[in-house]
């Protein structure tokens, strides 16, 4: 999966999850800088993108993530080849 | 004029317990509706709040519950975890037992209890252990009959994370309560805490005399004891700046005694 794709993967999830079918997300945004985030909302996000991505995420990959850019980079390391 | 069915007829609709929160609950103020007040601000807060330098602090901490003083103290300091009982009352009758188990608690579909409360907001109880969590649902928001699978599915991660935690040692345990807990009782939760890894538990309570506010102590190996000058789960009245020393303290000392 390109990075491309993964970013067009997340922002899918993102919206349906935040029910906001318009959000526009760029890879700098800070995620509780997206209207409706928080952190109930952020369990939900994980749960989906493991879901989707068949993926597992740890505890220090968790508290990484801050912007939208790190969701995509994290997904990005588990489906390359080496990744997590 | 609003036709919508109320929450309480679509609970029963589908076959959903329908219980508000007790009077006890409520008039205890170990949960009540000042967390629900205050989850519209989660994002505004971690955002804007004057007070972000001291996220990174707070984040070091987690709440093993009681109530949600302590996570509403995290988010006026912009500082938003994932902590399975960062929102929820856990009285240390159950907290004992439940650290004690190794299999996930959440599993069995009849586990939790599903309890509108009278504010407006989900609740979810796990019976066998005493423990009410906040869902951050509004009655209105989804199918009730939606809610158990997503809250289940919530908490299962949530102590998943909570296992990793444990086992990583690296964040403080955060447990408060009124001078009425003995610390033998208290050190009983510290030592199930330190099964799984060098945990160290911060144990908080009122002033009194010869532990003024402010007061942070290592009173066993991996049990520190500080003292605030006022227990509060209303945001208007939780003493933050107490809760920020204490914390700036307790995270001193075990960087000086770290095991």
């Amino acid at each position: 999966m390109t990075e491309a794709e993964i970013r067009a993967t997340l922002t899918a999830l993102f919206r349906e999850t935040l029910r906001a079918p318009n959000l526009e997300l760029r890879p700098e945004q800070g995620e509780f800088d997206i209207p409706g985030f928080d952190s109930g909302i952020k369990v939900m996000l994980i749960l989906a993108v493991e879901e989707r991505f068949a993926i597992r995420l740890r505890n220090r990959e968790i508290e990484a993530l801050r912007r939208f850019g790190d969701w995509v980079a994290l997904v990005h390391r588990h489906s390359s080849p080496a990744g997590g | 004029m609003n036709d919508r069915p109320s929450w309480r007829h679509r609970l029963q609709a589908v076959g959903l317990p329908v219980r508000l929160a007790s009077d006890a609950i409520r008039q205890s103020g170990l949960l009540d509706a000042a967390w629900f007040r205050t989850q519209a601000l989660d994002a505004a807060a971690s955002r804007e709040s004057p007070h972000a330098p001291a996220a990174a602090l707070f984040e070091s901490f987690q709440s093993l519950g009681s109530n949600c003083e302590f996570g509403l103290v995290q988010r006026h300091f912009g500082c938003e975890t994932l902590d399975l009982f960062r929102f929820a009352t856990t009285p240390l009758r159950g907290l004992i037992p439940f650290l004690k188990i190794e299999a996930d608690p959440f599993i069995a579909g009849d586990a939790l209890e599903i309890v509108a409360a009278d504010w407006g907001e989900y609740l979810v109880s796990l019976k066998s252990y005493g423990f009410v969590f906040h869902s951050g649902l509004k009655t209105d928001a989804m199918p009730p009959e939606k809610v158990r699978d997503q809250q289940q599915r919530r908490l299962r991660f949530l102590w998943r994370k909570f296992g990793e935690d444990l086992e990583e040692a690296n964040r403080i345990f955060i447990y408060k309560s009124g001078l009425w807990m003995t610390q033998p009782r208290v050190a009983e939760l510290a030592a199930l805490l330190r099964r799984r890894g060098p945990n160290h538990l911060l144990w908080v309570t009122p002033e009194e005399p010869g532990w003024p506010a402010g007061t942070v102590k290592m009173v066993s190996p991996g049990l520190m004891r500080g003292t605030i000058d006022r227990l509060n789960t209303d945001p208007a009245g939780c003493s933050f700046d107490m809760w920020q020393e204490v914390c700036r303290l307790a995270h001193r000392l075990r960087s000086e005694r770290p095991s």
